[in-house]
């Protein structure tokens, strides 16, 4: 399996690569005026709207710094209600990637309830990286007011 | 050092040294008046000491009582009640008046509330002790014999604890006079122990007498007390006895020690025999049928008799301790009294020893300011009375040894000899006078005569001279001013040279600062040019990355048909990243480079200035100097023309000073002559008048 690597603050995390549908230079994002803070913005990504997560933001409380290396991964994601909807990703250094097994990664030992989306743990000569969960990264109240339209259209 | 002797009196001199004596005696007698007060302090301290000790000893006594007649309460004999209550009121009353006494003493003795904190021993605190008292006596009644007589044992240890503190902090155990240390040996250290002793054994009585047969242990028990409690009695006679043999030897005898305290000692040992027989006896021989209420009577008794001899000795203990501090106390004041009056009457000697030197040296002082003053008859009058006060016997007595009287004999023949002498002088003097005077009259009569000729040549003279100096003076200036004149002229050539060279030079030296200014300007837009194609390489190469990366991820999710799709991703993105890192690289020196440059440019631009504003300033200058020079140089040729004539009218005054000179010369000298005749008759004249004078000064009565 491929790995998207990224880093957050000093730390190394990873995503897999199938959940991936592409990534992109940084563009400017339509505010949307209450949102948490971690919540960049809105952002055009061929024809379709999607909401994008400053991950270093909602990690760290730290917006990520405007770099080269500074990208948004559009990622696949459901919502609660099973839909699958698309969501922008920004994260810092997305620069490389890795090779691994799921056999590879550990159980960190410790499961934080709020902080679901933080996976298994692996590791290479330059230290742990920490692998990201996409479907727990929205906690459960903005999930549900951020698709809250899509369920009454559906019934 | 000995300019400042000089200045003081005799008195004060004397003072000095009566203080440097004074100052080591003053030291010492401090330091023998604090070993005074150390010792009655701490003599006070025991017989505070044995005061606390004596109600807490009857407590302890009280309170063995006391849990023998509770545990007999306690198995069933309702019957000595009445003896419980009045033991409780009697240990109240003993509490109550300890604690107002010891109110007294906490402080010097060390056992208030702080200090025990110190040492760890607050639960030993008197009010802790009689309200833990106090608590004892309203519960008993409800707890078992086991628990009470824990209580019991508990607040005795207590009480035995503050007694050895109290003991360490009256310095009672310390006690150096061996009649008192016997003393307090036998009554507080040993006595103490027994009656402890004895207390216990009550107790046991009381336990062993319900039993028919004795166990091995108890008989062992038995044994043990007996043994022990005569060891002590040795002990506490041996004690006694030698303290009464040494209490003569220490601030007298004490009657009542031995009326007091043997026939307490004696009937306490009486006890003790008697009771340890009947002890033997109950042991050894079972028919003898001896109860346990006899023995537990016997031993109360003993504890009873223990008590009496230890307040007795107390007693005297006190008693003796008094008489110790009465006669530290007089001794103090021998001593102190001693010290001052000596002190005192050495201050007295000095003082009358002061007048004894300074009253007649003043009268010498006195007559020889009279002799200085001329005022010798006065001189002779008060001799002659201080002869008449001092030495009413013989004028010449040679066994007189003190030297102001020595002094006043030598002063007399002094005033004689210089009256004699006066008188001789005086008649000389008026001899030379009259000769004198005469000699006087015929030279001035011929000085006047020369003198006037004399004048009015010199008048002429010296104004010739003026004239000739005057001239001479003026024409040496003008020539030193021609000269400096032609001087600057031929200096102010030179500059004017040197300022056009400076003009040029400054010239030359700006004009190449403002071409290599220009010349860095323009690098510097170079460079900012090679940044700029940097920074777009850079650019490219992330693009390439990112690139290669959707690459990368479109390669896997084919699956394997873009593994070797994917191969060419990576390769592209190691290109990509290779690239940035050189470009960045290269960004950083460029950087550096152009930081330097812009410096460079900047500080050629602030020489540039200063350079340029440096020229106009030195062309400015040049200008005025050139003008100064070109008025100097004007000047030098009217100088030379007044400088010729004043040489000229130089010389003819010369001329005529030359003439004159030649007269005065002959007419001087003539003059001299009569000058130094008339000086001579003066000077014998001024003598004579001097001697007169100086003999006139003295009032002789001739």
């Amino acid at each position: 399996m491929l790995f998207l690597l990224f880093e957050i603050g000093k730390e190394r995390y990873c995503l897999e690569v199938s959940r991936i549908i592409e990534i992109t230079p940084i563009v400017l994002f339509k505010k949307i005026p209450h949102a948490p803070e971690y919540i960049c913005g809105l952002f055009n990504y061929r024809g379709n709207i999607i909401p994008v997560v400053d991950l270093s933001m909602l990690f760290t409380g730290r917006p990520s710094r405007p770099l080269f290396s500074t990208r948004i991964v559009v990622v696949n994601y459901t919502d609660p209600y099973n839909n699958q909807r698309m969501l922008g990703l920004l994260a810092e250094k997305a620069t490389e990637t890795i090779s691994c097994r799921d056999e590879d990664f550990k159980t960190p030992g410790i499961i934080i309830e709020c902080i679901k989306y933080l996976g298994d743990v692996t590791y290479d000569e330059m230290g742990m990286i920490q692998r990201i969960n996409v479907d727990h990264l929205l906690p459960q109240e903005i999930q549900k007011v951020n698709f809250y339209e899509l369920k009454e259209n559906n019934e | 050092m000995k300019r400042y002797f000089y200045r003081l009196k005799i008195l004060h001199k004397l003072m000095i040294s009566s203080f440097m004596f004074a100052l080591p005696i003053f030291i010492l007698l401090f330091y023998m008046v604090s070993g005074f007060n150390e010792r009655i302090r701490s003599t006070r301290l025991e017989i505070w000491g044995c005061e606390v000790l004596k109600p807490l000893e009857n407590l302890s006594e009280e309170l063995y009582f006391h849990q023998f007649l509770t545990r007999i309460y306690l198995k069933g004999d309702k019957e000595v009640n009445d003896s419980i209550l009045q033991t409780e009121k009697k240990i109240d009353e003993t509490f109550s008046r300890l604690i107002k006494d010891i109110g007294k003493y906490e402080k010097a003795l060390k056992i208030d509330e702080e200090n025990l904190k110190k040492s760890a021993l607050e639960q030993n605190y008197p009010p802790v002790l009689y309200n833990n008292w106090k608590t004892l006596v309203s519960t008993w009644k409800d707890k078992t014999v086991e628990v009470n007589d824990q209580e019991h044992s508990e607040l005795i240890q207590s009480l035995q604890t503050l007694i050895r503190r109290i003991g360490d902090t009256s310095n009672v155990v310390l006690d150096t006079d061996l009649d008192t240390y016997y003393l307090i040996d036998a009554s507080i250290l040993k006595l103490s122990k027994s009656k402890q002793r004895i207390g216990e054994f009550v107790l046991f009585s009381e336990e062993i007498r319900n039993k028919k047969r004795l166990a091995p242990k108890d008989n062992a028990f038995i044994l043990g007390f007996i043994t022990r409690i005569e060891d002590d009695l040795e002990h506490i006679r041996e004690g006694i006895v030698t303290s009464i043999k040494e209490d003569e030897n220490y601030y007298g005898e004490n009657p009542t020690l031995k009326t007091n305290v043997m026939p307490a000692f004696s009937q306490y040992q009486s006890t003790v025999n008697s009771l340890s027989f009947l002890l033997k006896m109950f042991i050894d021989d079972p028919s003898a049928n001896i109860s346990n209420d006899e023995i537990r009577e016997k031993s109360r008794e003993l504890a009873l008799l223990a008590s009496n001899l230890q307040n007795n000795s107390l007693t005297e203990l006190q008693f003796m301790l008094k008489k110790r501090l009465d006669r530290y106390d007089t001794k103090r004041l021998i001593a102190l009294s001693l010290s001052i009056l000596s002190i005192i009457f050495a201050v007295i000697v000095v003082f009358l020893i002061n007048i004894d030197i300074t009253r007649p040296l003043e009268k010498v002082m006195n007559i020889a300011g009279d002799i200085a003053s001329g005022n010798i008859q006065k001189a002779m009058e008060q001799i002659e009375s201080i002869k008449n006060m001092d030495s009413p016997g013989e004028g010449e007595d040679k066994t007189v040894r003190d030297e102001s009287v020595l002094l006043i004999r030598s002063i007399k023949t002094m005033a004689s000899n210089i009256v004699s002498l006066l008188n001789q002088i005086g008649r000389s003097g008026r001899q030379v006078t009259d000769a004198s005077n005469k000699i006087a009259t015929s030279s001035e009569n011929l000085e006047s005569a020369v003198s006037e000729q004399a004048s009015s040549i010199n008048e002429v003279s010296a104004t010739s001279r003026e004239i000739k100096a005057t001239s001479q003076e003026f024409a040496k200036t003008m020539g030193k001013v021609a000269e400096m004149a032609s001087k600057a002229a031929e200096l102010s050539k030179g500059s004017m040279r040197s300022l056009t060279n400076i003009n040029d030079t400054m010239k030359d030296l700006y004009r190449h600062i403002s071409e290599s200014s220009e010349k860095m300007r323009i690098v510097d837009e170079k460079m900012e040019d090679v940044a700029q194609i940097i920074i777009t390489i850079t650019k490219i190469a992330n693009q390439i990355n990112l690139l290669s990366l959707n690459a990368a991820i479109e390669a896997e999710k084919a699956g394997e048909y873009g593994i070797g799709f994917s191969v060419v991703a990576r390769e592209i993105r190691r290109l990509a990243d290779q690239t940035a890192l050189a470009a960045i690289d290269i960004e950083t020196m460029i950087n550096e480079t152009q930081e330097a440059m812009k410096a460079g440019v900047n500080a050629v631009e602030a020489f540039t200035e200063q350079t340029k504003m440096s020229t106009e300033k030195i062309a400015e200058i040049s200008v005025d100097l050139l003008a100064a020079i070109e008025h100097t140089q004007q000047l030098v040729p009217q100088f030379e023309v007044v400088n010729e004539g004043m040489q000229m009218q130089t010389e003819s005054a010369a001329q005529i000073s030359t003439a004159i000179e030649q007269v005065n010369e002959t007419t001087r000298y003539t003059r001299e002559l009569m000058i130094e005749f008339k000086k001579v008759t003066q000077q014998l004249n001024e003598a004579i008048k001097n001697l007169k004078n100086e003999v006139a000064r003295f009032n002789i009565d001739t």
